[in-house]
């Protein structure tokens, strides 16, 4: 192996490192399935290595790859394949299964949101994003980040009613 | 309970590293071909030891499944509905009555490339939905076209180099297509005579030990058709339901694993029933209970609906 296949290898290793968890979760969250989670994931990668446009910072690639995920989740969920097909009983995918109930009602519970709100969740709380950074990433206004994270916990507050606190994140 | 246990569940689920590590190893082939890397990547160095040294590795362990070379011609034309490879059903007979010579059309051979058969496949497969109607099928169909088939074959796309031990979504059934008459709706006045239709495909086991450590698979067409039109013969007519163009310049099959009737089919249907005897049998069928053993009867349905309404 060559000098120069290695620092390429370096590279790889590198983007995977930092972002793998953020593409694959972002893209579970997205189509709230890990089978379809895994294509997208190997999609967005084989997307990162055929995109000719530099980045020109650290934050650029991230957004990037947000948006990428984002869009081979949408492309995947739109598609006929995906409308039009129902998994095989005999070879289910299973869901995540969590170590405490209230987690796994909080999960559900998120994953029922419609998607614009449940990005927000997930870039907010998951990611910890700030407001600024999200409408950068999703190249939506501040004000419409805000929107969907208050309707989201409106939501998420009536879904789980009667045992929902305080956020533990404030805007 | 707050929204905190979001992002404690989120922390629960790991990803496979399997999965990155195949993703890795693919993202190397690529970049060794578009040797663009070094131009756009942020060089940043500080934390590569670890996981360079598993791709490293990853680089030398057997059982990579490898992209199959393009040798210029599907080696693979299913022929059986279990999966096993297409076998000459008279090989002491001399192949006078052989088609065409074979033809690939330029978007295939630009966007695809044969898929092999491989012994990595996910087992996340899904299988497709099918109509409850013909007017159903019909309606879903950009046009339904009496054609002749040139080829046929099992393509994964060129761009979209998806590992099969992670992908639901990676196959796709291919045929090249001579129209011999356009039945209902229109084509594009553009369209040429020969045009490529796609629907998905899916693994099956090529042997029945299904227990086995390492099963084999292969793509076939994924498809509910009855045993004689499960696949796709060059030379033979069939008739198509088609939606519009995908981005690879392929028509879809409207309703993939439906859509296709060939025309002896359709014959031996119109010879062996009434269009008035299968409504009545088919609209006993409740709709809730219909199930893939009554595709069957939907199929024998559609083709004498064919027979009487377009040809």
């Amino acid at each position: 192996m060559t000098d120069g296949s290695l620092s390429v290898n370096e590279q790889i290793d590198e983007v995977l490192r930092t972002y793998a968890d953020m593409v694959y979760k972002l893209a579970l969250s997205q189509t709230k399935n890990r089978a379809d989670a895994d294509d997208v994931f190997q999609e967005v990668f084989v997307r990162y290595m055929r995109n000719t446009k530099p980045f020109t910072s650290e934050e650029h690639q991230k957004a990037w790859l947000i948006r990428v995920t984002i869009n081979c989740s949408r492309k995947l969920m739109r598609s006929a394949w995906f409308r039009r097909t129902v998994a095989l009983t005999d070879r289910p995918t299973e869901p995540p299964t969590f170590d405490t109930k209230e987690k796994s009602e909080v999960y559900e519970a998120v994953l029922r949101l419609p998607r614009k709100y449940r990005t927000a969740i997930h870039l907010f709380y998951y990611e910890d994003m700030s407001i600024a950074d999200i409408g950068k990433a999703l190249r939506l206004p501040e004000s419409t980040v805000k929107s969907h994270l208050a309707r989201a916990r409106r939501l998420l507050k009536q879904q789980l009613e009667g045992e929902w606190d305080h956020e533990y994140k404030l805007i | 309970m707050n929204i905190n246990l979001y992002k404690q569940a989120m922390e629960d689920i790991a990803v496979n590293p399997e999965l990155v590590r195949v993703t890795a190893i693919r993202m190397i082939g690529i970049a060794s071909t578009e040797k663009r890397l070094h131009r756009r990547m942020i060089k940043r160095y500080a934390f590569f030891s670890g996981l360079a040294a598993i791709v490293t590795a990853a680089l030398l362990l057997p059982g990579i499944v490898q992209d199959a070379p393009h040798t210029g011609r599907n080696p693979h034309i299913p022929s059986n509905p279990d999966g096993a490879a297409a076998t000459d059903p008279d090989p002491g007979q001399d192949r006078k009555a052989e088609p065409d010579p074979y033809v690939t059309l330029p978007q295939i051979t630009q966007y695809y490339e044969p898929y092999q058969p491989s012994d990595e496949i996910s087992g996340k497969l899904k299988a497709p939905k099918l109509p409850f109607t013909y007017e159903e099928l019909k309606q879903e169909s950009q046009a339904v076209i009496l054609v002749t088939v040139r080829d046929a074959g099992v393509y994964s796309k060129k761009d979209l180099p998806l590992h099969p031990k992670f992908s639901v979504n990676l196959a796709n059934f291919l045929y090249t297509v001579q129209i011999d008459r356009v039945l209902s709706g229109s084509l594009p006045e553009s369209e040429g005579d020969t045009v490529a239709v796609g629907e998905i495909a899916v693994a099956h086991l090529r042997s029945e030990r299904a227990e086995s450590e390492n099963p084999m698979w292969e793509f076939v067409p994924y498809t509910l058709r009855p045993e004689a039109a499960r696949t796709l013969e060059a030379g033979k007519q069939y008739v198509l339901f088609v939606a519009e163009k995908d981005d690879t310049d392929v028509y879809r099959l409207s309703w993939d694993g439906f859509g296709v009737f060939p025309m002896d089919y359709i014959a031996e249907e119109a010879a062996n029933h009434s269009l008035r005897e299968l409504q009545e049998q088919y609209r006993h069928v409740e709709e809730v209970t219909r199930a893939p053993m009554e595709n069957d009867l939907l199929y024998r349905l559609c083709s004498l609906y064919i027979h009487e309404e377009l040809l």
